[in-house]
């Protein structure tokens, strides 16, 4: 039978008096729209101007936006991979060579001369700089210099044009000559570096296909150096090389962290619109009803609705879209430079604007009312003329008996009331339980990665000066040049505000190698490291002896201080004989591979000092690298020597004089007294440093370090902790909606029961325990399940970054759960007090019609 | 003769001006102990005011409403409700049960409210009487109208209050049910001495009663003893002589 529907227009004005007649409802549906547009592109806004502040940082930090590059690159070569369709731009350096000269204060300069061609200048190395001033030289003799440079210089206020006479060494030879300034920039790598024209390099005879360097950057970031090897013919000697590092996985995980912050705000949205049509539809059952009695078809009740929820989104979508666009174009700004406190940190930073972000938030906003209103949407269709007289609110539809005595009693009242409407106890669960677990969540990872625990992990001092040569294993390439001079030492000690001083020497020594001592070692090497299975023991061995006979079988001997060694028996049962130590017999074994098994062997090492005298320790102990914290060790190193050689070797200054009097300072760890003083400190130091020319020195300070992780992190903090906020906003206002339509839908049920004899006070009651048991069961929640998911994060933690230490949030667990029971125990009370204004037969009269 | 409510001089005004509406326009009225009083109207008439009123559920402009010996007016909010669940039993025309209790836990809710335990035996003679025995455990909404309101009529008797006040308790009801209601409502009022005040616009469902009040224009426009009245005065004369 064909149903007779009502006429389009006799619709719209069934829906324009809906819409006037429900203003409150408009009024919430609308707030939770915008609300959830509001929050979708917050969280796109933020996370979008994190990654592009980890982007610029990257590139800032490899100095080009190039990818890969290709030495010496012919004609042909360049043409093929320019014609390459995953490569964006090409761009050719030179590299001419080095300052040759030393500034007023007597140290050499440290400054890389360079040529870039336009191409590389424009593609590769103006997005990696800031700052440029001038234009970048064009004649042979104008040179543009980085503000390192400058400095190195001496020149604090350099000027367009001005002179700058410079010695320096190129493939023809040794130089002097003045060049004009043309320009200066600010890079981000920390060294000198000079800039020379295409005129100059021609006159000087330098060539790309000779002396160049092809720079390509790459439509991919996580590029794979295979595809050019695999495209490109490579003459003997070429190699493509990688710059930089490939996709952040850091970046990643904020994008996987934004994409679950982003679903969970489309779900809550979900459910605060869902619930407040919901609710509208149920209050107008018998509207609907009467609406199918006179002919609507189910199709058109079903768009009726739809309308509604497409006018809601009609206006809380722009306003939403403007408050975010109000607090990115204001606020993120704000908080991100807040949070990168660090003025002078080493990569900067960029706010950036998108209005692509406010696209996608419009998209997933729509989506959410879209989703949020089909279901109600439904409902209404459904409704039958003859259901919708009898209609009840809340009361249970499918449910015919129950067998129980005692449902009268408050308590149980209560109870039954959570769980009356299991989609609305599993929506304040869910809401309440998510936007807890995942505050705490993210705080726990907040917490584990403090600038405090970086700076606790990175410095056993305020501040340490490091000789960088000892990085590189075994030593740079020739001779060991020293960093730091006994007076230089002297100086530190005396600046203002340092209170100690902790010098360690260092030298790289030749161990002699004794086939019968290594045998543990060398076979636990051989069986569980050895990593190509088809090389056989013997193979190892003649690698060992490789090492040997170039002399650099051998490893790094650094002096302790007894006060370290002591703090170690303290903590290890005495297991170190201070005195045998102390006069220089023994030494202690420190590293993170099989370095163990040499405990108690006798070493015999040769430092290449001059007499080459031998000199043997008994090793007394072994301290592993996760314990004793080096600052010499590399970061990881799976080279052969680091596995079949102990890694470091611990010994007292008495034990270094045994050995030689030619070890070089290669730590200086500075104590101050007043941590208040860090900055004032730093600065006298960062001077005091500016003095040295060593290559090789490395100052890394805790206000330095707190400077560098605020650049990495401050942002990640940043949309932690806004992302924590706005989760217990939506938490919140989830649980304050589902009471409110609670209390607001069972309102003649309460007039019921006050008609027969309930008090208010009675009802109260009900609710505020209606209300603790919320809070009850959501902490029960919490604590188990929530816990289970802490530990899984604690697990996570120490992949996120190695000197996060997690730690279990107990004041935020019970301050949120506190702030659970308030907040549960007191809005249900409340909400039934600004319900139950009207009188009892106003509410039963409002029931009845 | 044992007057158990009386009301005085109510007043209940809505509006103002020209649209002012007298509701109650000075009403008085007495009702005896263990009587079945009926109260008719046309629909405006004032009669659901007059029954909210007698009952504690609103408030009078002006007047006073004693039951028991206790004036209304004088308790507070609280009180009265306490009042209310203690002595007075409500039957409302659409049962008013609550849809999340079983029909066990709706008769015996006003007690529970008060923290007593139900007597069992008084309970079940009540479910008994009203044909309630299989029903116990069902929950409202899977029972036809007429079960609802016999359990609304359980619940109003389950705490033995001094009144019963109906209002329209067969209203939503067809006749051969309405009949069977109030026969059941008015063998139990008889059974446990109940006092009863009911609203109805049913003329034949008013004769059933001992007494007529008829309003008209918020005033009492009639006031009449019905065949029943004698009846039931006989018969509780007789009892009086039998008992030693």
């Amino acid at each position: 039978m064909k149903t007779h529907s009502i006429s389009k227009s006799t619709l719209r004005q069934v829906e324009k008096g809906l819409t006037k007649a429900n203003r409150v409802r408009n009024l919430f549906a609308v707030l939770a729209v915008i609300l959830t547009t509001f929050l979708i592109a917050t969280v796109f806004s933020l996370g979008f101007s994190y990654i592009t502040n980890m982007q610029i940082s990257q590139i800032r930090q490899a100095g080009t936006t190039a990818n890969a590059s290709l030495n010496m690159p012919s004609r042909k070569q360049e043409e093929q991979i320019k014609a390459l369709d995953y490569v964006i731009s090409t761009g050719h350096q030179i590299e001419i060579g080095t300052a040759d000269q030393v500034n007023e204060a007597g140290n050499p300069l440290n400054i890389a001369l360079m040529y870039c061609d336009s191409d590389e200048w424009e593609n590769h190395f103006r997005e990696a700089v800031s700052d440029i001033k001038g234009s970048y030289p064009s004649a042979t003799n104008e040179i543009m210099l980085n503000m390192e440079a400058l400095s190195q210089m001496g020149i604090s206020s350099p000027s367009i044009g001005m002179e700058i006479p410079l010695s320096y060494t190129d493939k023809n030879g040794e130089h002097t000559d003045t060049f004009l300034l043309s320009g200066w920039f600010r890079d981000y790598s920390g060294a000198g570096k000079a800039v020379f024209s295409e005129a100059w390099c021609r006159s000087s005879g330098y060539r790309t296909e000779t002396d160049g360097i092809l720079s390509i950057r790459l439509s991919n970031p996580a590029f794979d150096l295979s595809s050019l090897e695999a495209d490109i013919d490579l003459a003997e000697g070429q190699s493509f090389n990688g710059i930089g590092t490939p996709g952040s996985s850091s970046g990643n995980s904020i994008v996987i962290i934004a994409a679950m912050l982003v679903l969970f705000i489309m779900a809550s949205g979900y459910l605060l619109i869902y619930n407040v049509l919901y609710i509208s539809i149920t209050k107008d059952t018998r509207f609907y009803g009467l609406l199918r009695a006179v002919g609507a078809s189910r199709r058109q009740v079903r768009s009726l609705v739809k309308r509604q929820a497409f006018k809601f989104a009609c206006v809380g979508i722009p306003v939403g879209i403007v408050l975010a666009a109000l607090v990115s174009v204001v606020l993120v700004p704000f908080v991100l430079r807040a949070g990168y406190t660090g003025i002078d940190s080493k990569t900067g930073t960029v706010v950036s604007f998108q209005p692509l972000i406010f696209l996608f938030s419009i998209l997933f906003s729509a989506l959410t009312v879209w989703i949020s209103c089909s279901l109600p949407a439904k409902t209404a269709a459904k409704i039958s003329p003859t259901e919708a007289l009898r209609y009840q609110n809340f009361a249970p539809k499918k449910q015919k008996s129950r067998r129980s005595r005692n449902g009268g009693s408050l308590f149980v009242m209560a109870f039954h009331n959570i769980f009356r409407d299991k989609k609305r106890a599993l929506l304040v669960f869910l809401s309440l339980f998510m936007g807890t677990v995942s505050i705490l969540g993210v705080n726990g990872v907040l917490g584990s990665l403090t600038a405090d625990k970086y700076i606790e992990n990175y410095t056993n001092y305020s501040f340490e000066f490091l000789d960088d040569q000892f990085f590189v294993f075994p030593g740079p390439e020739g001779e060991f040049i020293p960093q730091y001079s006994e007076d230089f030492v002297s100086r530190v000690s005396a600046t203002e505000g340092v209170s100690g001083v902790h010098v360690s020497y260092g030298i790289f020594a030749n161990l002699e190698f004794d086939g019968e001592q290594f045998s543990e070692m060398l076979d636990a090497v051989y069986s569980e490291w050895y990593v190509p299975a088809d090389q056989s023991r013997d193979e190892m061995m003649a690698e060992i002896q490789d090492l040997i006979d170039r002399n650099r079988y051998g490893t790094y001997i650094f002096t302790v201080e007894d006060s370290q060694v002591e703090a170690w028996n303290q903590s290890h049962g005495d297991s170190i004989d201070l005195e045998a130590f102390r006069r220089g017999d023994t030494a202690i074994v420190s590293g993170q591979w099989y370095d163990e098994e040499l405990t108690g062997k006798e070493l015999t090492f040769t430092a290449d000092a001059q007499d080459g005298k031998p000199a043997s320790f008994r090793v007394d102990g072994y301290w592993s690298y996760g314990e004793y914290r080096n600052s010499h060790y590399p970061e990881s190193r799976y080279d052969l020597i680091s596995i079949v050689a102990p890694e470091a070797v611990l010994v007292s200054e008495q034990g270094m004089k045994r050995l030689t009097d030619q070890a070089l300072i290669c730590d200086i760890g500075v104590d101050i007294d007043d941590p208040s003083q860090l900055d004032a400190v730093d600065a006298r130091l960062q001077e005091l440093s500016g003095t040295l020319t060593g290559a090789y020195v490395d100052l890394v300070s805790a206000a330095g370090q707190r400077d560098t992780w605020n650049t990495f992190f401050s942002g990640l903090s940043v949309l932690g902790n806004g992302a924590s906020i706005l989760l217990i906003l939506v938490g919140l206002i989830n649980f304050v909606n589902v009471m409110l339509t609670g209390v607001i839908a069972r309102k003649n049920e309460f007039a019921i029961m006050e008609s027969v004899g309930m008090t208010k006070r009675q009802i109260r009651r009900t609710l505020t325990m209606e209300g603790g048991l919320y809070a009850l069961i959501t902490t029960g929640l919490i604590l188990t399940l929530g816990n289970g998911f802490l530990l899984l994060v604690s697990r996570a933690v120490p992949g996120i970054a190695d000197y996060a230490k997690f730690e279990y949030p107990v004041s935020l667990v019970v301050l949120l759960i506190l702030s659970i029971f308030v907040i549960c125990l007191s809005v249900p009370p409340l909400v039934y007090h600004c319900a139950a204004r009207e009188t009892i037969i106003e509410r039963l009269h409002s029931f009845e019609n | 003769m044992h007057i158990i409510l009386q009301a005085k001089g109510l007043k209940k005004y809505y509006g103002s001006g020209e649209a002012l509406v007298r509701a109650l326009d000075g009403v008085d009225l007495e009702i005896e102990k263990d009587g079945f009083t009926a109260v008719i109207g046309t629909s405006g008439s004032g009669k659901s005011t007059l029954l909210n009123m007698l009952g504690g559920l609103d408030v009078p402009d002006e007047g006073s409403v004693t039951i028991d010996g206790t004036e209304l007016s004088g308790l507070g909010d609280e009180a009265a409700t306490v009042f209310r669940r203690r002595h007075i039993g409500f039957i409302f025309q659409n049962y008013n049960l609550i849809p999340v209790l079983n029909v066990w836990e709706n008769i015996v809710f006003p007690i529970t409210l008060d923290n007593h335990r139900p007597n069992e035996d008084f309970i079940m003679r009540l479910v008994s009487l009203l044909g309630l025995e299989g029903k116990l455990d069902r929950l409202p909404g899977s029972l036809s109208g007429g079960q609802q309101q016999r359990v609304a009529i359980a619940r109003a008797l389950s705490t033995k209050p001094s009144i019963i006040l109906a209002d329209e308790p067969t209203g939503n009801l067809d006749s051969r049910t309405s009949q069977a209601v109030i026969a059941l409502l008015k063998k139990t009022s008889r059974e446990f001495r109940q006092t009863i005040v009911m609203i109805t616009h049913d003329p034949e469902i008013a004769a059933i009663a001992d007494r007529v009040v008829r309003i008209e224009d918020g005033r009492i426009a009639g006031d009449t003893l019905t065949h029943s009245y004698e009846q039931h005065n006989i018969r509780n004369n007789s009892q009086r002589r039998i008992q030693p």
